[in-house]
């Protein structure tokens, strides 16, 4: 973990891709978050937001040439806005083709609380259905996050950002 | 009634009168929890029965997105044996209030009330 000063505040996790990593990160983040002097609910959004995309790229990710661990990167930067950078190793950008359809269908929804609702009638239909990506609708309908992604060779970094008012 | 214990997770299970209440309490941050969580819930339930079931979440800390189908499969699983539940969550917790709000929609079709406390 870092930390720079030339920011509001700038933390760094990197993991191998084993699940028994999350609850660790998870105790540190929570540790590490609770002592800025955010409100209850950006805390906890902060929290969902970290472990959603975190726990994300521990079950779908590859260890690659361009990201052989799992990093998570939270920026609170000058003009007050938060972000969650979480990367992961991909096997090619095909193999992400659910994923990066997902993300453009929440970020083109006119109706968020419709689609994720839809998503969970799916999963009452076959609760043991396997790849959700639940996550995702969880971080865009509950957090307030705005999800973003990129693809660099075989590396995807999913973003997510929201202004947050600085109450230190 | 036995009760369940996995990862940082922990349900606590009490007979009180007519009702079995479930208590979920730490953290549920398990990958796929419905695997482990499953044949749990069906023995309960076949243990319950003519009791009604309360499953009460108001003392879970967090829990993540793979928790959703556990939830929802330990509902169509009361809705299937047609049992008498409610669950409650939490209305102070900001997370509680956002995620157990949509479920309360399924458990409409499960005849499942999800109420707030």
């Amino acid at each position: 973990m870092t930390q720079k000063m030339d920011i509001k505040f700038y933390l760094k996790f990197s993991a191998k891709p084993v699940w028994n990593t999350v609850s660790e990160i998870r105790q540190k983040i929570k540790a590490l978050i609770a002592k800025k002097k955010f409100t209850e609910e950006v805390i906890e959004a902060m929290e969902t937001v970290s472990m959603e995309l975190f726990e994300n790229a521990i079950k779908y990710g590859v260890s690659t040439e361009d990201a052989t661990d799992v990093s998570l990167e939270i920026i609170y930067d000058e003009i007050s806005e938060l972000k969650i950078i979480v990367s992961n190793g991909i096997e090619s950008k095909d193999s992400i083709q659910n994923f990066s359809e997902l993300i453009e269908s929440i970020l083109n929804s006119k109706d968020l609380e419709a689609m994720y609702m839809q998503r969970l009638n799916e999963i009452a239909q076959n609760p043991k259905s396997g790849k959700s990506y639940l996550g995702l609708y969880r971080i865009a309908y509950e957090t307030g996050f705005k999800l973003a992604y990129e693809i660099t060779g075989k590396k995807l970094i999913v973003i997510a950002s929201r202004e947050i008012e600085d109450e230190s | 009634m036995k009760s369940f214990e996995f990862g940082n997770l922990q349900i606590t299970a009490e007979e009180k009168g007519d009702v079995c209440v479930f208590f979920w309490q730490g953290t549920s941050d398990n990958k796929e929890l419905i695997n482990a969580l499953e044949p749990y819930y069906l023995e309960v339930i076949s243990e319950a029965k003519n009791k009604k079931i309360l499953i009460d979440f108001t003392k879970l800390k967090a829990m993540n997105s793979s928790s959703v189908p556990a939830i929802i499969g330990w509902m169509k699983a009361l809705n299937e044996k047609r049992m008498d539940a409610t669950i409650i969550y939490n209305k102070d917790s900001n997370w509680q209030r956002t995620s157990f709000r949509l479920l309360s929609g399924i458990g409409k079709g499960f005849n499942i009330e999800v109420n707030p406390s």
